[in-house]
């Protein structure tokens, strides 16, 4: 096997020959090769995705990948599809938004959401803060980022990034913010000092939106290599 | 030179979202194909745990399914494993099954695979495999009637408390009249008011059953 394209699946674990006159135990083992074979396939269904599609990338996922001590290279191996891969794979732009919705933590962490999980993503350590999850997703022929905190969710689309924030905040304010510079308006360490402006102000009864914009970069395709799927530092 | 342009990069965005389009097309039909090979792939493996683990039926199984104008075979055919199977056959610790006799029943016997077998207007018919064995449940207007392992338990509108009693003993034909139960010489073992509901079971036996495929 390549270097690059990880090594074979291991053996499931549990299967001994005693447990060959078990019916029970064998399909259990079925079971679980069937699962395996369907995500190894789903994920070269994806790498497939990457080769011929993807082309730009959000400086999101670069910087915040950098901080995190991991290259492109291995972000793209790392890529795994989940069952709504390729039904949703091209939902694009905003909508996805919607379809995360409150995350409740789970053991002291916020717990990666269904609709970002079950599509083709990677998950980039947040390095020193732990309650927020970050995604570098595949979206149509673009890499996207997606960050969910505590009480916001910060997602990328074509060249632009929307803050979304519970509690509402009156008209007076969106006048005053449009044209501001972004880290006066919210204080994250990913947003400090990058020269960004706020261009687009919404606001709820319920939940505040604020627009910029999110450079992107052209994105070198790594070769997936040919061997199988499974990458050794998968958890 | 400004409308070329425009038309231009209309185009050109006409073409991507064209490629995109395609691409979303080709993923959703990769993903058909992938989930119909699973789905073979499951059932033919259980297929083969049926075959090696399923030998039993309650004995008023066929009657239940020819009411549906359905067979032993067919229905047999037409079962799927449940959404839990095979994870739900790992034997279980004694403490967890020890907590009540009817949980005890419920992991001893998981619900493996079924199929309905009728869902008219008036009676609902299951086909079940619990455990080792077909089982059947018949769901009609007014009662429900379901079988595990040889006991059949009949849920029928309340009957007055001081008649529930009385039932135990006495041939089910005199408790309920039913075309499935008639002259059969079933002999109401329990009684019960269950809620709004009187439950009565009796003892129907069981019958040896093989699968109609062959072992894979």
């Amino acid at each position: 096997m390549s270097a690059a394209g990880g090594s074979v699946s291991p053996p499931p674990p549990g299967l001994s020959i005693a447990d060959l006159d078990d019916p029970a135990a064998v399909a259990r083992h079925e079971n679980v090769l069937m699962r395996r074979a369907l995500a190894d396939m789903r994920t070269a269904d994806l790498r497939n995705h990457i080769r011929s599609h993807v082309r730009r990338m959000s400086t999101l996922v670069t910087t915040t990948l950098h901080a995190a001590g991991i290259d492109v290279a291995t972000m793209m191996l790392g890529m795994r599809a989940g069952d709504a891969w390729s039904t949703q794979a091209l939902v694009g732009a905003w909508a996805r938004q919607g379809m995360m919705c409150r995350m409740t933590p789970v053991h002291g962490r916020h717990h990666l959401h269904g609709a970002m999980r079950r599509r083709g993503s990677f998950e980039i350590p947040a390095v020193d803060r732990p309650t927020e999850t970050m995604v570098a997703e595949v979206v149509g022929n673009r890499i996207e980022f997606m960050m969910n905190g505590p009480d916001f969710i910060l997602t990328t689309a074509r060249g632009r990034a929307r803050l979304t924030f519970d509690g509402s905040l009156p008209a007076v304010l969106a006048a005053i913010a449009r044209g501001e510079r972004l880290d006066r308006v919210v204080d994250h360490p990913l947003l400090h000092g990058a020269g960004l402006v706020v261009d687009g102000f919404e606001s709820t009864s319920a939940t505040t939106s604020i627009e910029f914009v999110a450079a992107e970069l052209p994105v070198a395709i790594p070769e997936f290599g040919k061997g199988g799927t499974r990458v050794e530092a998968e958890g | 030179v400004s409308k070329l342009k425009a038309d231009a990069a209309r185009a050109a965005r006409a073409a991507r979202e064209g490629v995109m389009l395609a691409a979303a097309r080709r993923a959703c039909e990769e993903a058909r194909v992938l989930n119909r090979m699973v789905e073979n792939m499951r059932l033919t493996s259980f297929r083969t745990y049926l075959a090696a683990t399923v030998n039993s039926m309650s004995s008023i199984v066929p009657d239940v399914l020819s009411v549906g104008r359905s067979d032993v075979g067919a229905a047999l055919q037409r079962i799927r494993p449940g959404h839990l199977w095979p994870e739900n056959t790992r034997p279980r610790s004694a403490l967890r099954g020890s907590m009540s006799s009817y949980y005890n029943q419920a992991l001893d016997t998981p619900l493996i695979g079924d199929a309905v077998i009728l869902d008219g207007l008036k009676d609902w018919i299951e086909a079940v495999i619990y455990g080792g064995s077909l089982e059947v449940l018949l769901r009609g207007p007014a009662y429900t009637l379901s079988t595990r392992t040889g006991t059949a338990r009949m849920k029928l509108e309340a009957i007055p408390h001081t008649a529930v009693g009385s039932c135990v003993g006495r041939a089910i034909e005199e408790v309920v009249d039913h075309a499935l139960l008639r002259g059969r010489g079933f002999v109401v073992e329990k009684a019960a008011r269950v809620g709004t509901s009187t439950v009565v079971s009796f003892e129907v036996g069981t019958r040896p059953l093989e699968m109609p495929w062959a072992w894979g």
